[in-house]
């Protein structure tokens, strides 16, 4: 999903000629949109005023930024040392089964990202996962189940 | 200051880092990242050192010296830390060459050079022996690496011109980042990812070509390692010596090394202490000034024709031939189209020719109209004084710029990087026109409509006197008041636009004016300089009028000084004895637009490369290129120099006053030319005022053309105020403005003759408003054809937003007749239609 251009504009406008905005404007950008774009980067560089390759740069310095287009729901499993002992594999396997998808991809119909992360700094709620931002500790393949079908249920926002 | 560095005390002056203060006293601190053109960067931590009070290290290359300071640099704990530095650094670049203990007997013990795709080690490395990584290791004294190797495995880079990119070799010390950004104001380079996988990189990764970069090679110039490197300069053979050269491209004449092995050029490199280029350079002199002097398409002996077909002849007989041929057209019979792009020497000779054997009339070079011949013909008529030229670092110091209707990362990349520093020093840039990098910098834009610039230089000059602008000591400055109306007749945007502008201009002094050729442009184009000097006087702005052709400014003192119609009105007397066909004989030495049918029945062509011109002519006699004849060369700020020849001609080639010297002999003028140099250079100087006092001895960074009295006082121009912009254009058709972009060198023509060139010049594109190409029906890419009365050229559509509507851009490099006039004419109403 790519956004418009007056989405975009919107996005941008107060930090026109702030070079040092980059970051926020990158942030807000992903924060609605889940990724970006490269059109999304051409308009911040053209407005910002910073070259294009900076630009480029920073959104791939950033493991935060996505360059690729995202689902709209985002689960991430700890495959952290802590994580990893109590079963974080089998959790992650659980879950690309119940997606279909594997760890770094996005469904087909551009509802869910799956990702994997090394340590969320929660080690003692092992094994642990992230789903649209909620932290889950002591995550089941059970509890998996009842929260996906919840977000599912939900439908979007 | 006084500092204490190792214990040696030293002086310093200015504000030095604590790195160029201890280069200043021979002191050697390893560094990877800093050069002094560019801001520190402190990236590799090789120049750590110690200072006495501060507990942690600090790198030398980011610390500014200060008085008092007590500083070490080798002591066993920066020694050590150094090497564990450079290991990690080592780590990631292939290593097993740079600490090999056979390294210095390599060359004799290997067998063979393997044939792989990577370079694994210094013997595999393009830079091998030339590399300041391997300089760097021998001052640390690095004989182990005890980290893992790793071979990053990135994609070797080789789809664009000139340069490979193997970031495999790369130590990520951002030069080439700093350079593009801070020195040539491109910014096509960044760190891209993260982590392990961090490189070099572009936007999106694409080749260079997608990403802005003009190919200057200035990355190339400052990597310290084998990542960066021209494609055609294998390792070896290396050059045996070097020779200093002035490019002769174009008119800012950038003083350029080139590398020399026997009687070959392997390269051309910015020297870095020339001036005014200082280590800098464009695509042309860094990459293609080889293939000028050598490569396919050199004319390497004399042909004459022999029942219609072309074939080698010997020097004499192809003289003979031509002599002959001259003489039989007789005096008003024959003309002479001379290089504009060579030694004064040799244009003195070519000008002593004309003035023996044709009319004045019938002599010129096809080179179009020069800013220089413009800016007289302005004085001539409002009698006014225009001053001659400055230096280019004088626009460093300016607080505001106007760049006029000027490509100057294109056209003036000299001129340019000046631009860049000024900005990086606070300047406020105000782009007038479309020229995008101009655009992407400026603290303000205007639009120079075609047809309308004389009418957006009066609406500036009203806009400057609206907020006040008013100098004393001028004449002329009453009038010019009376004659700028208080509110203009164009429209509300542009009049914010042009307040906001003259804002800018005249709150940060002081300013300096950017213009070429292209202000000259069109009907008016001698109304928009006099608004432009008007401007310049409201302002006590520095004019900086740019040349185009290496030599231009030189040959324009010579022909002014002989008595010679100045280039462009040359041409324009003689294109129409062309078309008239007065000729019987033409003595073709210069570059010129394919002359078709318009070929007089006997053609002498001289020069150093095949053309159409060349395989029509009757007599093809070898020059002798730039390099091959040395000689005196002037460039836009009026800066002199003269190189002696750094190789001999290639095959039975001669320099053109060896050439004219014998023609002259057969035609019975024995007395015409002259074999020595010297000599003609010392009689250029009894003829021509402005280079009387120059001293061809006096120190090789060249002076200046004779700043003459003869400018008088300066006073404003009384020129008419526009009444509103030109008519515009009735529906489907559209103004098209032509630009120049012929930027070959007599004879060698870049663009047709460098694949790579061509793709970064990409000529033959038209640039559109998107609103017309919307009315008309084309898109981006389209095959177009643009047509005007008679005539009618090809180009390919590019649809850009800052192109007005009802307007539209092209360059053209005025190589048929028909792009020649077009030039001419500058500005032209034309019907722009889809190619069938
Ligand atoms: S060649 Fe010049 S413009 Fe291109 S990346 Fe290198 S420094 Fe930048
Ligand atoms: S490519 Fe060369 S100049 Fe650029 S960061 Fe790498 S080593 Fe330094
Ligand atoms: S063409 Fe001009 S800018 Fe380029 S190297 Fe030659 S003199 Fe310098
Ligand atoms: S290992 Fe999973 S939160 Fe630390
Ligand atoms: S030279 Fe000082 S940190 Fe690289």
């Amino acid at each position: 999903m790519c956004p418009s251009k007056s989405e975009l504009e919107a996005l941008t406008e107060k930090s026109t000629g702030q070079k040092r905005a980059l970051i926020q404007v990158l942030q807000d950008i992903q924060d609605r949109i889940h990724w970006l774009p490269a059109e999304a980067l051409e308009h911040v560089a053209r407005t910002l005023g910073v070259p294009l390759a900076q630009v480029y740069g920073v959104a791939t310095f950033y493991k935060f930024f996505s360059l690729e287009p995202r689902g709209r729901h985002v689960c991430t499993v700890c495959l952290g040392t802590a994580c990893h002992v109590r079963g974080g594999q089998a959790l992650l396997e659980h879950f690309e089964r119940k997606l279909g998808i594997a760890a770094g991809r996005t469904t087909p119909d551009g509802k869910f990202t799956l990702e994997r992360v090394n340590c969320l700094g929660a080690c003692a709620l092992a094994p642990l996962a992230v789903v649209d931002g909620r932290y889950y500790g002591r995550m089941s393949e059970a509890k998996a189940d009842s929260v996906l079908a919840g977000v599912r249920e939900d439908g979007d926002p | 200051m006084k500092l204490t560095i190792d214990d040696r005390e030293i002086l310093v002056e200015g504000a030095p880092t604590l790195l160029g203060a201890a280069r200043c006293a021979g002191i050697p601190i390893p560094s990877l990242c800093d050069r002094p053109d560019l801001e520190p960067f402190a990236g590799c931590r090789l120049c750590l050192v110690e200072i006495s009070g501060r507990n942690d290290f600090a790198p030398a290359c980011a610390t500014p010296a200060a008085e008092g300071m007590v500083v070490r640099t080798r002591t066993p704990e920066l020694v050590s830390l150094r090497k564990k530095i450079l290991e990690l650094i080592l780590a990631e670049h292939p290593h097993a060459c740079l600490v090999c203990a056979e390294k210095t007997t390599c060359d004799d013990l290997k067998s063979t050079i393997r044939k792989v795709g990577e370079v694994t080690g210094c013997v595999l490395c393009p830079v091998n022996g030339d590399c300041e990584l391997q300089k760097v290791v021998e001052a640390v004294g690095l004989d182990k690496v005890d980290l893992p190797a790793i071979y990053r495995n990135f994609e070797v880079r080789r789809e664009d011109p000139f340069f490979d990119r193997d970031y495999n070799l790369c130590i990520l010390c951002g030069r080439c980042i700093r350079v593009c950004e801070e020195v040539r104001g491109a910014s096509v380079l960044a760190f891209i990812h993260r982590g392990d996988r961090t490189s070099v990189g572009t936007a999106f990764d694409r080749p260079l070509l997608d990403s802005g970069c003009r190919f200057c090679g200035a990355c190339v110039d400052v990597c310290p390692t084998g990542a960066l490197v021209e494609r055609a300069v294998r390792p070896r053979p290396r050059a045996e010596r070097s020779a200093g050269v002035v490019c002769p491209y174009c008119a800012q004449g950038c003083g350029l090394e080139l590398g020399i092995r026997e009687t070959r050029v392997l390269y051309s490199k910015p020297s870095p202490a020339a001036l005014p280029n200082r280590g800098q350079a464009c695509a042309k002199g860094r990459f293609l000034v080889r293939d000028a002097l050598g490569g396919p398409g050199r004319i390497m002996e004399p042909h004459v024709r022999k029942d219609g077909r072309l074939v080698p002849a010997t020097f004499d007989e192809a003289i003979e031939r031509a002599a002959a041929g001259l003489l039989e057209a007789g005096d008003q019979g024959r003309a002479l189209i001379y290089p504009s792009q060579v030694s004064l020497e040799d244009a003195f000779l070519f000008l002593e020719f004309g003035r023996t054997f044709m009319d004045r009339a019938a002599v010129a070079t096809a080179a179009p109209g020069s800013i220089w011949s413009a800016l007289e013909a302005l004085t001539e008529a409002r009698g006014v004084g225009v001053p001659p030229g400055r230096e280019l670092s004088e626009i460093e110091e300016c607080g505001s710029i106007l760049a006029w209707d000027i490509d100057l990362q294109v056209d003036h990349p000299i001129a340019w990087l000046k631009v860049v520093k000024a900005i990086r020093r606070g300047a406020r840039l105000v782009a007038a026109g479309t020229a995008s990098a101009q655009i992407s910098q400026a603290a303000a834009t205007l639009d120079v409509r075609a047809g309308s610039e004389a009418a957006t230089g009066a609406g500036l000059a009203a806009a400057l006197l609206r907020t006040g602008a008013a100098p004393s000591g001028y004449d002329g400055f009453e009038d010019l008041k009376k004659s700028c109306p208080d509110g203009t007749a164009i429209s509300s945007s542009e009049a914010r636009a042009l307040q906001a502008a003259a804002e800018i201009l005249t709150s940060n002094k002081p300013a300096a004016i950017l213009f070429d050729a292209g202000a000259a442009r069109g009907p008016s184009g001698s109304d928009t300089l006099a608004w432009l000097w008007n401007i310049a006087l409201l302002l006590g702005a520095r004019l900086f009028p740019l040349g185009r052709g290496g030599n231009e400014r030189g040959i324009h003192e010579l022909e002014r000084a002989l008595g010679f119609p100045a280039s462009g009105k040359g041409w324009e007397a003689l294109r129409a004895g062309l078309e008239k066909r007065a000729f019987q004989a033409l003595y073709l030495a210069g570059p010129a637009p394919d002359l078709e049918d318009r070929k007089p029945p006997f053609l002498v062509f001289q020069g150093t490369h095949w053309s159409r011109n060349a395989e029509a002519a009757d007599v093809v006699l070898p020059a002798a290129a730039f390099a091959e004849a040395g000689g005196t060369w002037v460039n836009t700020e009026g800066r002199v120099r003269t190189f002696p020849a750094a190789i001999p001609c290639p095959g039975a080639a001669r320099t053109d006053g060896d050439i004219l010297t014998a023609l002259a002999r057969k035609m019975g003028h024995p007395g015409l030319g002259r074999p020595e140099a010297a000599a003609v250079l010392r009689e250029i100087r009894t003829r021509v005022p402005a280079l009387a006092r120059y001293d061809p001895a006096g120190g090789g960074r060249g002076e200046f053309l004779a700043r003459g009295g003869s400018f008088g006082t300066p006073r404003f121009v009384p020129v008419q105020f526009p009444s509103g912009s030109a008519t515009p254009a009735s529906r489907g058709v559209i103004l098209l403005k032509v630009r120049y972009s012929g930027d070959g060198l007599r004879g060698f023509d870049p663009l047709a003759k460098s694949r790579g060139y061509a793709k970064v010049r990409k000529p033959g594109q038209v640039f559109i408003a998107p609103t017309d190409a919307d009315r008309i029906g084309i898109t981006d890419g389209d095959a177009l054809e643009l047509s005007s009365g008679p005539g009618a050229l090809a180009a390919v559509a590019r649809l850009e937003p800052s192109v007005a509507e009802g307007t539209a851009e092209t360059a053209v490099r005025a190589s048929s007749l028909t792009e020649r006039d077009w030039l001419d004419r500058g500005l032209i109403p034309v019907e722009i239609r889809r190619k069938r």
